[in-house]
């Protein structure tokens, strides 16, 4: 089962705790700024890492992640 | 000569004071005079005096009667929602003869109003604001130097005249950095046998504000009336400027009186004689100088940050003798001078005038860009966690790590999962999550700094089927509150409170709050907290869960995904609670603050396990379904 995040870049405040929970380590702070000057969290998953585990969802207090996990039988 | 330093108002207020004498300070935060207590904090014990962080603007200025009594020169200050609530206070110190003097530095009004400057509070200041037959001397600078020489002037006519003295100022003149010197410093001395200081070698002396027979109570009256009449015939100040002849004169007091003099100088490019009559003393108002003015001048205007509050006393003074027009803006906003000049020559020209607008700044919305992250293939994926449908759409406007966010979330997804978003109603603090209103999807309002549980009593009383939580921080619940929280608990009222604890008062700048811990350092305790002089944090859940009302009491932290799983149980324990009818339930939040802990949010997680437990451990505190207390078992 593999997973997918969805971070809204412009309510991440680049505070880190997702990128620091991770299990995966596949979040990572962006080279760029948003709107608010901060470096958002970005999804750095070429590999495919992400479980869709919810816990970035979990600790953002910004209400910045959703989290998407691959259906059964569904497309990838 | 001595040098002219930059200094800002608030801080001159705090200087000054030191200076004149001031050796008590009792105090507790409120925009935009924090940096008065600060300032105080760091500079009065030095000089031997006394730096007290009140759990109220109550305490505070019965502290500050307290010192008073016992012959101290004592001061406090606050900004206009804090003295309503020292009102009380003032109408004792008044009834009881001492002096005490009083800073407030305005801001936008009624209710929680605004942090920015106002002038709202002329009618509060000068025509008493408590209760009884009472007048306090009110003086109003309109410069940073001003402050400086008005304060040591407060400190001398409290003891001349054992009455209160308010230093009157705004948001603009506690704000701002000018040059000051400090010229003027009280040498007076006030012999002060009147004060308590033990009845050794003379007969015992007492300060009673009342006399329950009436004809004492009105010799009580005629005393402090006959003073009064004194104080009104002695100590009027003003300022005149430009009076020679003009076409019309401006009466305005503290930063307004400032503007006019920009108003004044434009007027005269244009050949319009602008007279200006400034009040220094408020109360006594300067009557003598406006009536002998409008016998010469028949066109008045009043200019306030505050909707025509002097306009009264000016009436008074001119009476028929010329008519009188009135500008302001209030809630915050600073009339420019091209406004006030507009306004003036649509009076002296009788033609009415284009309408400028006042530049008023505005919190710029962020245009929402398209997230790049979004852009993400999620077909054939399923959404498995997304924001709550109990939160809105408004991104929160909390600092980067900070734990609102989080609980917010929390007490979201909780409202969401027992389907009750239709029938919750929140109470919301004052303090950071003061914007709570916009961030949940559900009905909400706002109490005064401290008296959400009794708000949210009144709510539910009145609508039983109602969810109702209380989302307090630890000023508000702790400090301010402690009172109403304590009773609200102890009749076991069907509420559930969520407390945030961040140990200090963040909105405010990061003071010391009730659940700062040992050695913690804030802007109200420098050199850390010493709980010697300031009392050890005060543990919410502890005391609580020794009252028989509360059904379920839990101290919990965001600091791993175990322990916000946690959380969100306690949570939701605590409205499951109130929806079976059971009672008070009150959840405890160990909430990070980056920002005023000076930490990474990394680090403010660690900082919450390592110490901040060590004064605040985590579990449950008083559970009804279990007897057992004390032990983790969120």
């Amino acid at each position: 089962m593999t997973g997918k995040i969805v971070i809204d870049e412009e309510k991440c405040k680049g505070c880190g705790y997702c990128i620091d929970f991770c299990p995966q380590k596949v979040i990572k702070p962006a080279d760029y700024t948003n709107a608010k000057d901060y470096h958002p969290a970005v999804l750095v998953d070429p590999e495919g890492k992400c479980t869709g585990c919810g816990i970035c969802y979990l600790v953002c207090p910004d209400v910045a992640i959703e989290v998407y996990k691959e259906i059964e039988g569904g497309k990838k | 000569m001595k040098k002219k330093v930059p200094m800002e108002g608030n801080k001159v207020i705090a200087k000054a004071a030191i200076l004149a004498g001031c050796r008590h300070y009792s105090g507790y935060p409120i925009t935009p005079q924090n940096e008065i207590p600060e300032y105080m904090s760091e500079n009065l014990p030095k000089v031997g005096g006394v730096f007290i962080q009140a759990e109220s603007e109550l305490a505070a200025i019965n502290m500050a009667l307290g010192a008073a009594a016992a012959g101290k020169r004592a001061m406090t200050s606050s900004s206009s929602p804090g003295i309503s609530l020292k009102q009380e206070g003032i109408s004792y110190i008044c009834c009881s003869e001492l002096p005490v003097v009083i800073a407030n530095v305005m801001r936008g009004g009624p209710g929680l109003g605004s942090i920015q400057p106002a002038q709202s509070d002329y009618f509060q200041a000068t025509r008493g604001g408590g209760h009884g037959d009472y007048r306090t001397i009110v003086l109003a600078p309109s410069t940073v130097q001003e402050i400086a020489d008005l304060v040591p002037l407060a400190f001398d006519l409290a003891d001349k005249y054992r009455n209160p003295v308010m230093i009157l100022a705004d948001g603009i003149l506690g704000q701002i950095i000018e040059p000051v010197e400090f010229k003027r410093i009280s040498k007076k001395s006030f012999k002060k046998d009147w004060a308590l200081t033990g009845a050794k070698d003379r007969p015992y002396n007492t300060i009673i504000p009342f006399d329950l027979d009436p004809l004492g109570m009105e010799r009580i009256n005629l005393r402090l009336q006959k003073k009064y009449q004194k104080i009104e015939k002695k100590e009027v100040r003003f300022e005149k400027f430009n009076m020679e002849n003009p076409d019309i004169v401006a009466v305005a007091y503290g930063t307004v009186g400032r503007i006019l003099k920009t108003v004044i100088r434009e007027a005269k490019k244009e050949g319009i004689e602008i007279g200006l009559i400034r009040p220094i003393t408020l109360w006594p108002f300067p009557y003598q100088v406006i009536e002998k003015a409008a016998k010469t001048t028949k066109k008045f205007i009043v200019v306030e940050m505050s909707l025509g509050q002097m306009v009264e006393d000016v009436k008074l003074a001119v009476g028929d003798k010329a008519e009188v027009h009135f500008y302001g803006r209030c809630g915050g906003v600073i009339p420019t001078p091209e406004e006030i000049l507009d306004k003036v020559r649509e009076i002296v020209t009788g033609k009415k005038q284009r309408k400028i607008k006042a530049i008023v700044s505005k919190i710029q919305e962020t245009e929402k860009k398209p997230s790049l992250s979004s852009v993400l293939n999620v077909s054939g994926m399923k959404k498995i966690f997304s924001k709550p449908d109990s939160l809105t759409d408004v991104p929160f406007t909390y600092c980067p790590g900070c734990h609102h966010g989080t609980t917010h979330r929390l007490i979201a997804e909780v409202i969401d999962e027992l389907g009750i978003r239709e029938r919750t109603i929140a109470v919301f603090p004052i303090g950071c999550s003061v914007f709570g209103y916009k961030f949940f999807n559900i009905d909400s309002m706002l109490a005064p700094h401290g008296r959400a549980p009794a708000a949210a009593t009144g709510i539910k009383r009145s609508q039983p089927d109602k969810i109702v939580f209380t989302y307090q921080g630890d000023g508000d619940l702790a400090a301010i509150g402690t009172a109403e929280i304590v009773h609200a608990a102890n009749r076991g009222e069907n509420i559930t409170v969520i407390f945030i604890n961040n140990a200090n008062y963040a909105m405010t700048g990061g003071q010391m709050a009730p659940t700062t811990i040992p050695g913690q350092k804030t802007t109200t305790c420098p050199l850390g907290r010493n709980p010697e002089t300031e009392g050890y944090p005060i543990p919410v859940c502890e005391l609580l869960s020794v009252l028989k009302g509360p059904v379920y009491i839990a101290r919990v932290a965001l600091t791993s995904p175990k322990e916000i799983n946690k959380a969100k149980k306690a949570i939701k324990k605590g409205f499951q609670l109130q929806l079976e009818g059971k009672g008070f339930s009150l959840i405890e939040v160990l909430s990070a603050c980056p920002t005023n802990w000076h930490l990474s949010p990394k680090e403010a997680l660690k900082w919450i396990e390592e110490e901040m437990t060590l004064s605040f451990p985590l579990g449950e505190f008083k559970n009804i379904d279990d007897s057992d207390r004390g032990e983790d078992k969120v």
